[in-house]
């Protein structure tokens, strides 16, 4: 299971450096360290703090911070109280959690959780006590506060388990405020590991006596600057003693008093004669508070009401005898093992203090506390916690498999996209009933097999409300013009092959629909109507040619999606520049990874000899392919090289048809250079198979992927890419990256092929380590069945991040004083929303 | 920020980008604002009238503020003329400078709206 869990108890304010954050800190700790088949991740929403640090460095933790402004905005501020029910659903998701921890549902700090927020995710709570509610007079006399209480008592209502640390909590859960009993676990609570019988040197004790003031033996009592520790009624008791019980016991109040408080027990003590007898220490660290546990005689908390009463359980640890209440936890947890009055009679303390200091074998009461501890140890509540989030593990729920409609071309449409439908839908049907919407006029040659059938576009709306989804398979060529109508009135999932549509949208609107006003609104998609307008009237007075290239366009399909994947960072960072409510989520181009064949099987077949290295590259040979630099640096790399051959295993554009020939035949390259001219997708494969060097080169750059691309990684080809958009993000390994050419002269250009091309064809061991890495890295994150589970995920994955546009204005006008640090803070923590 | 992720890296660029649009458009209202103000002081003026409602005695007094006004003019005019020219000629610069800003300005608010584009539309 995945478990997350909140903070509050360890940094909020009413845990941080106090007994509810180090309970939680010491049952955490256990936690990890025992449970090592469950994922824990905490939920940091407070302050960055090294919570890995305290809490033991665990393997099976994971701590997200999400900082929330410089005076937590976005917590405390009402307008945005939708980012941290989207924070914490983005945390839910992304995680996978089953189970939810509210470490301290009474915490200031607390979220406003509500049980929407959580869906099916179980919900756990620790209730530490509720004493503010069983004394609400004295607590929750103010109408806000009392309001404000009852807020959290909400939370613990739809909680699934209440977690509560006595049965004193227990009972007042179900008395007080109608809980029901089955709802709620006593998990018990426990000293830290540092609470212990220990020898201390006399140097140590006459330093720490000597800063109190304490002359010998004395009674000790520590718990917290509240009347309900019911100190005053304490030292008025021990005024009560008879003089020579006091003369050699004094008491000790060691914790830290506000300067009230201590006006208030200064008085007593004056009034009571007891200057001198009675010390209240202040604040004392940890490590002089296991000293006094240690020296005392005995330890005092006749408290009023305490949910579990740390320092009972604290001095048993110590190994020294207590004196403590009869009622709410405190006898519950002292049990026999310590002597027990009345705290609201003054007389009864004085009366157990007496019998205590003289006549109890207190040797004894130490050695029944020492043994009614077992109950009372970490491992034991972090085994309680365990049993709880093991009954709340469900069976995973049933599968229901859901119906998708895909928008694709297919075979025999001569499109990368109507074979990577081919590939994705094959694997993508292990989880889906598919249906295939094509356009008119062709039919498949492909078989899909069970559980895919194909229509025409024209049945789609007869059924389109029994899909799950909608996935358009969208590129830029007329092979998907069907396809605009429908994103707008379906809105589904497009998949971008292409981040620049402007061709097929210019194509569409102005050849097929002959509409000039049409991609006018086309265009009014992307840019404001100012830009829009005076590129449009320029291009229809003739001052200007369509710029296809120069302006991209994808708004018109963009706009409508419900979520966008793209196969690159590059078109995944424009998408959300234009608009960051968009959900797009990068899936890379998939591949059929498939046993290699060897680079020979096929050379007899296409006239070449095994002894030749083969330098290719695919698909259509064009300028932006940089086909004629290519060429030019294989003819430079010939004049060193007999045994080399580049074949263009494509289409000679026409454009460059007469100074590609040209170029070959003042180089003497007929021998050497093989352009195939159309080719199936079989010889396409085969061409591929026997090539030892591979060229993908790409300017200008139109934010595209590349089919040809993944099929030369996936069988194992050094590649020599340009570091431009996609292609920079492979990794550096897998390919031969040469510069953008934006960067270079055309005769930079042609040296940088040449050097690539050289280095692999002259070092083996370089190349085998390419083509090794390319292998790897196409198996590991290219293939077909990866990605069809992304796919999977993705669809599946309902749309939660409210962070738009509007929200990101908003929030800008609060933080203009913002430096870089924390725009960044601020970032991570909003990026945190977006899927 | 390469090692972030794209989502936060372009909110990032949002909202720095916008605060720093905004302190720019801020710090030139700011100047236009504080050349407004210079601009009304800029010119020293000699030949205020003189004037006095207090009787006879301001009568006499005004007399003598004349004669020295007279008396020291071709000493003060000409520094005076030298101050407003050069009041002028800072005025216009800053003005000219407050111009190439504002126009700049509009020129990069205009880049963002076609997102970054580098090339003409």
């Amino acid at each position: 299971m995945n478990i997350g869990f909140d903070l509050t108890a360890i940094l909020g304010s009413l845990g941080k450096n106090r007994g509810i954050g180090n309970y939680t800190i010491s049952e955490f700790r256990e936690l990890l360290s025992q449970d090592k088949a469950n994922h824990y991740y905490a939920l940091n929403y407070l302050e960055e703090a090294a919570i890995e640090d305290m809490l033991g460095n665990p393997d099976n933790l994971e701590v997200e911070f999400l900082w929330c402004g410089e005076h937590h905005e976005l917590v405390s501020r009402n307008e945005y109280r939708e980012i941290f029910k989207n924070a914490v659903q983005a945390f839910l998701i992304k995680n996978n959690i089953d189970i939810f921890y509210i470490t301290s549902p009474f915490d200031e700090c607390v979220l406003p959780y509500e049980k929407e927020w959580f869906g099916n995710v179980k919900v756990v709570a620790t209730v530490y006590d509720v004493i503010p509610y069983v004394w609400k007079k004295h607590y929750l006399a103010m109408e806000d506060i009392y309001n404000r209480y009852m807020e959290r008592i909400e939370i613990l209502r739809f909680a699934d388990r209440l977690l509560v640390i006595s049965q004193s909590v227990k009972t007042d859960l179900i008395e007080q405020l109608n809980f029901p009993e089955q709802q709620i676990d006593v998990i018990w609570g426990a000293p830290d590991k540092k609470f212990i019988k220990r020898e201390y040197t006399s140097t140590e004790q006459k330093s720490l006596y000597e800063k109190f003031g304490i002359r010998n033996k004395f009674i000790m009592c520590t718990g917290g600057d509240d009347d309900r520790k019911n100190l005053a009624e304490l030292i008025q008791a021990y005024g009560r003693l008879d003089k020579r019980i006091k003369n050699e016991y004094q008491l000790v109040i060691a914790c830290r008093l506000s300067v009230q408080s201590k006006e208030k027990y200064n008085k007593i003590i004056k009034s009571s004669h007891l200057i001198g007898r009675v010390i209240l220490t202040d604040f004392v660290s940890d490590d002089e508070l296991i000293m006094f546990y240690n020296f005392a005689s005995l330890m005092a908390f006749p408290s009023r009401y305490e949910g579990f009463g740390l320092p009972v359980v604290e001095a048993f640890a110590c190994g020294i005898p207590v004196l403590t209440s009869n009622n709410s936890s405190l006898v519950e947890i002292a049990g026999d093992a310590a002597i027990v009055v009345n705290p609201f009679d003054i007389k009864d303390i004085e009366r157990g203090l007496a019998q205590a200091l003289t006549k109890t074998d207190l040797d004894m009461l130490v050695r029944m506390g020492t043994e009614r501890l077992n109950m009372f140890r970490w491992p034991e509540v972090a085994k309680r916690v365990r049993v709880v989030f093991a009954n709340l593990a469900t069976a995973p729920e049933e599968v229901i498999r859901k119906r998708i409609a895909m928008f694709t071309p297919l075979p025999p449409i001569p499109s990368g996209i109507s074979d990577y439908s081919v590939d994705l839908v094959t694997e993508l049907k292990e989880y889906f009933d598919i249906d295939i919407y094509i356009d008119q006029g062709y039919w498949p040659e492909v078989d899909l097999g069970a559980g895919v059938n194909i229509y025409k576009y024209t049945e789609f709306s007869n059924y389109y409300e029994q899909y799950g989804d909608v996935v358009y398979q969208m590129g830029n060529s007329g092979f998907h013009f069907y396809m605009y109508d429908f994103i707008k009135e379906y809105p589904g999932t497009v998949v971008l092959h292409d981040f620049n549509l402007h061709g097929a949208f210019y194509d569409y609107t102005v050849h097929k629909k002959k509409d000039m006003q049409l991609y006018r609104s086309f265009l009014l998609e992307d840019y404001d109507e100012k830009t829009s307008n005076q590129y449009f009237s320029r291009l229809k007075h003739g001052n200007t040619t369509p710029k296809i290239y120069d302006v991209a366009l994808n708004g018109e399909v963009t706009n409508y999606a419900n979520k966008i994947i793209v196969h690159s960072d590059w078109s995944k960072e424009r998408l959300l520049q234009k608009d960051i409510g968009r959900s797009v989520r990068k899936i890379q181009l998939c591949v059929n990874v498939l046993e290699l064949t060897g680079n020979n099987k096929y050379r007899a077949k296409y006239g070449l000899s095994e002894d030749d290295i083969i330098i290719a590259s695919f698909g259509q040979i064009h300028m932006t392919k940089r086909s004629l630099q290519s060429l030019n640096a294989f003819a430079r790399l010939c004049k060193h090289h007999d045994n080399i051959k580049y074949i263009f295993a494509g289409k000679l554009d026409r454009v460059l048809e007469d100074v590609f020939f040209k170029f070959i035949k003042e180089n003497s390259l007929q021998d050497k250079v093989i352009i195939t001219g159309f080719i199936t997708m079989e010889e396409f494969e085969e061409y591929i198979d026997i090539s030892d060097v591979c060229l993908n080169l790409r300017y200008p750059y139109q934010g595209e992927t590349s089919g040809s691309l993944v099929r030369l990684l996936a069988k194992a080809k050094p590649v020599i890419v340009n570091d431009i958009g996609s292609f920079s993000e492979l990794p550096d390994e897998a390919c031969v990256k040469i510069p953008d050419v934006s960067t270079l002269l055309e005769e930079d250009e042609v040296a940088a092929i040449e050097t690539a091309m050289e280095r692999l064809v002259e070092d083996v061991q370089y190349r085998q380590r390419v083509c090794d890495a390319a292998r790897t890295f196409a198996a590991t994150e290219l293939d077909v069945k990866i990605v069809a589970k992304e796919y999977k995920r993705f669809i599946e994955q309902k749309r939660y991040s409210i962070l738009d546009e509007n929200l990101l204005q908003t929030i800008r006008e609060d933080i203009i004083d913002y430096d870089v640090g924390k725009l960044r803070m601020l970032s991570h923590t909003l990026a945190y929303l977006k899927e | 920020m390469n090692d972030r992720s794209i989502e936060e890296r372009v909110i990032y660029q949002k909202l720095r980008g916008s605060i720093v649009e905004e302190s720019i458009d801020l710090s030139l209202r700011k100047i236009k604002k504080q050349l407004e103000i210079a601009r009304k002081d800029s010119e020293l003026i000699l030949n205020n009238p003189i004037v006095s409602r207090t009787g006879p005695i301001g009568f006499a007094i005004m007399q003598i503020k004349k004669i020295i006004r007279k008396s020291v003019w071709w000493y003060v005019n000409p520094v005076c003329e030298q101050q407003n020219k050069y009041n002028e000629e800072v005025l216009t610069a800053i003005n000219s400078m407050l111009a190439v800003l504002q126009q700049q300005r509009e020129e990069m608010k205009e880049y963002m709206t076609i997102d970054n584009s580098e090339d003409e539309v």
